[in-house]
């Protein structure tokens, strides 16, 4: 009820509490002040039924000695012993005492004083002819006191006596009885409402009660959500912590520097670690964009600002390597890069990043480097110094052939044939060697290329070579891709070229071009032939230099061409590979990614 | 008289170059250098004979001593010699040499085969352009 009403009312649980407390304390208060009330009437009427008592008593006793008088003054004048008299000399004391002491009782009650009044002189008469009588008795003897009493005055008082105190106990009574009635109606009225207001106030106590139990229950609920919200807080900051240290931790490891700038007061906070990649202590810094610059090597400021730049306006992000001179004039190669936070309209405000030291890695790389010059030297002396003899070889064979030719016979002349077929065979694998070491040092370059073009062409230069051969070639649709040119119609050249070599010894030769689109792979083009095959047993030897799966003698090669298709496509991030069978054909696939 | 100025230190490819020009009576004025000192000594020495200034020199690139680059670096930076055609014959395909003997003005480039046919037909070839079909500047004569 209380709940309900508190929901309707929209009032606090605390507002309503002290309301209903207050309600139960009035209502308690009203209660003790009534059951006070109603005590004190309750007092006041017991007191007042024995005041009526004390008067019906009183009356009582007054009739008494009234008897008790009349008996003392038969019996003294019976007997005339003065003996009987002293019960009377008592009675006629204690009279007036009853009488007096019966005035005050009834001294707040006019009915009776009036009663009283009238009684008072009645009483005297009596007492005044008992007196008298007893005066004749002593001074006349018994026969005038026996006449004195027959006159029948004493005795019709003591009946007008009899009477008025009759009527004043009825009175008195009666008056017992209603009080007695008033009482009791209420003490009746006393319990109606004392019971009435002891169940409001239980009802309301109850509500009060059931308002508190469910408001204890709700916030045992909320403080048992709170405890286990504190404990889910609590593991989240140790693990917040622990994951912080093992950052720290990698940072540290890694070299990693953090870095902060807030672009529009121009405050650069570095972390522990920047320090050590530049080389320099916190007190040297200055915590602006400039300080940084100071760090740099003088060549490298300029295109590091433009960098900048670029990332502010948004132009690329800041993912830049430079140089850092150390105060003791090292030199370091560092890596950066940063984001930058905007405001809704887009202008920078702030921009993290990281640093990290790089030198080793670029050490590495002048290594290389060097490493590949050195190769380029021992290739070029390769090209020139192993061309030269076999051109000697060559040559001075032909000339042999040429100038004596009358003094060999034929089987002279097969033999100086073979020198001069294995010098330029020799020629061609050393060509073809350097053409693949090449190839593998050679960056890539790519441009958007138009793949039907440039298979077509090779395809009629190719084709054009094979004079006499049936042909039957069909390139369907082979789209654009994005690679190196000089690279891709390489591997065009020796993919059509093996499939015209292996299908010659056919009396029609099949190839077929085309392209399909693979989800995994990207674009696949393929090359197909209906010549020599191959064993698919052997299929993984295909692409490796100088792997060959025909014999020189039935078709012409050096083992080089698919080795170095591979390491082309494989620079595009592509695959190659092959499907066939003896006598059926092949068909020779590779893959280029979208970049 | 020189017509041709062959600078090779090999023995071999020399005899071959000399082989096929002569072939194609080509051969008639040819003078042999060993080396590229030796063509430098033929321009710049104290026996030089400036008045004997060959209508065209074939020059190998790698020689001990002096290389090839070297004398055409010399004679295409001189203006007194820039003008005589210069044809680089060498084994290597290096594409460094190639773009480094067309920036100093080399006049043509022949790769050395190891098929000794294709050399001939190129040595020949260019023989017969320089000497024969080739109008060369009047002063130059």
């Amino acid at each position: 009820m209380l709940v309900k009403l508190k929901q309707k009312l929209g009032l606090s649980f605390e507002f309503m509490l002290l309301i209903g407390f207050l309600i139960t304390i009035t209502i308690f208060s009203i209660l003790s002040f009534y059951v006070y009330r109603n005590n004190q009437a309750l007092l006041e009427s017991a007191r007042k039924v024995a005041h009526t008592n004390e008067v019906l008593l009183a009356t009582e006793r007054l009739l008494e000695d009234l008897f008790q008088a009349e008996t003392g003054q038969r019996g003294y004048i019976i007997t005339g012993d003065s003996l009987f008299l002293s019960p009377y000399n008592d009675a006629i004391d204690s009279v007036n005492y009853h009488f007096n002491n019966l005035k005050e009782l009834t001294s707040d009650n006019p009915e009776l004083q009036a009663d009283l009044r009238e009684l008072g002189p009645v009483i005297d008469q009596r007492l005044q002819i008992m007196t008298k009588t007893l005066e004749v008795r002593r001074d006349e003897g018994f026969e005038s006191a026996k006449r004195s009493l027959q006159t029948l005055l004493g005795r019709t008082l003591m009946m007008r006596i009899r009477q008025v105190i009759g009527k004043m106990q009825a009175a008195e009574k009666k008056l017992l009885t209603n009080r007695k009635e008033q009482t009791e109606r209420d003490i009746v009225t006393f319990n109606v409402a004392y019971l009435t207001s002891m169940s409001i106030t239980g009802i309301f106590l109850i509500g009060l009660f059931f308002m508190i139990y469910n408001n204890l229950k709700k916030r045992q609920v909320l403080e048992d959500d709170l405890k286990r919200n504190i404990e889910t807080q609590r593991k989240l900051s140790e693990e917040l912590a622990k994951i912080s240290n093992k950052l720290t931790v990698a940072n540290r490891s890694g070299g990693v520097g953090i870095w902060e700038w807030d672009i529009v007061n121009n405050i650069l906070i570095w972390d522990h670690q920047m320090y050590q990649l530049y080389g320099i202590t916190e007190d040297s810094f200055g915590g602006a964009y400039e300080s940084w610059q100071q760090g740099l090597h003088p060549d490298d400021v300029e295109r590091c600002n433009i960098e900048i730049q670029e990332a502010l306006e948004g132009k690329r992000k800041f993912d830049s390597e430079f140089r850092v001179v150390w105060p003791d004039s090292t030199i370091h190669y560092i890596k950066g890069n940063g984001t930058i936070e905007r405001d809704e309209k887009g202008n920078p405000l702030f921009m993290i990043g990281t640093n990290w030291d790089i030198t080793n890695l670029k050490e590495r790389e002048h290594e290389v480097e060097n490493l590949n010059k050195e190769l380029e030297s021992f290739c070029y002396s390769v090209s020139h110094d192993l061309r030269a003899p076999l051109r000697s070889i060559n040559g001075y064979t032909s000339a042999l052939m040429e100038d004596y030719a009358d003094k060999f016979d034929h089987e002279g002349k097969r033999l100086l044939g073979t020198v001069i077929n294995s010098a330029k065979r020799m020629g061609q694998l050393i060509d073809d060697l350097l053409n693949f070491s090449k190839m593998g040092r050679q960056p890539l370059s790519r441009i958007e290329l138009n793949m039907d073009v440039l298979v077509k062409q090779i395809a009629s230069e190719l084709v054009a070579e094979e004079n006499g051969r049936s042909i039957e070639l069909e390139i369907k649709p082979l789209g654009k891709v994005k690679a190196d040119a000089s690279m891709l119609q390489q591997v065009w050249v020796n993919l059509l070229s093996n499939a015209l070599k292996y299908s010659q010894k056919k009396e029609k030769s099949v190839i077929k071009v085309g392209r399909r689109d693979d989800k995994n792979k990207g674009n696949i083009f393929y090359v197909s032939d209906n010549g020599a095959g191959f064993d698919m047993a052997y299929g993984h030897k295909l692409f490796g230099v100088f792997q060959r799966l025909h014999k020189v003698r039935e078709f012409e090669g050096t083992g080089v061409g698919l080795a170095l298709a591979k390491r082309i496509i494989n620079k595009h991030d592509g695959d190659i590979w092959a499907e066939a069978e003896v006598d059926k054909g092949a068909t020779f696939y590779f893959s280029l990614p979208d970049v | 008289m020189v017509d041709i100025l062959l600078v090779d230190d090999s023995m071999e490819d020399a005899e071959m170059a000399i082989r096929a020009l002569k072939k194609s009576n080509l051969a008639n004025n040819l003078l042999h250098l060993e080396d590229g000192e030796a063509a430098l000594n033929y321009f710049y020495g104290e026996d030089k004979d400036q008045t004997n200034i060959p209508k065209i020199i074939l020059l190998d690139l790698k020689m001990p001593k002096v290389d090839g680059i070297e004398v055409l670096r010399r004679l295409k930076g001189d203006e007194k010699f820039s003008r005589i055609p210069v044809v680089v014959m060498t084994s290597s395909k290096e594409e460094k040499d190639i773009v480094e003997t067309y920036r100093l003005g080399v006049n043509a480039y022949i790769v050395k085969p190891v098929d000794v046919e294709k050399f001939i037909k190129a040595v020949t070839d260019v023989g017969f352009f320089w000497l024969v079909m080739n109008e060369v500047p009047h002063d130059m004569r």
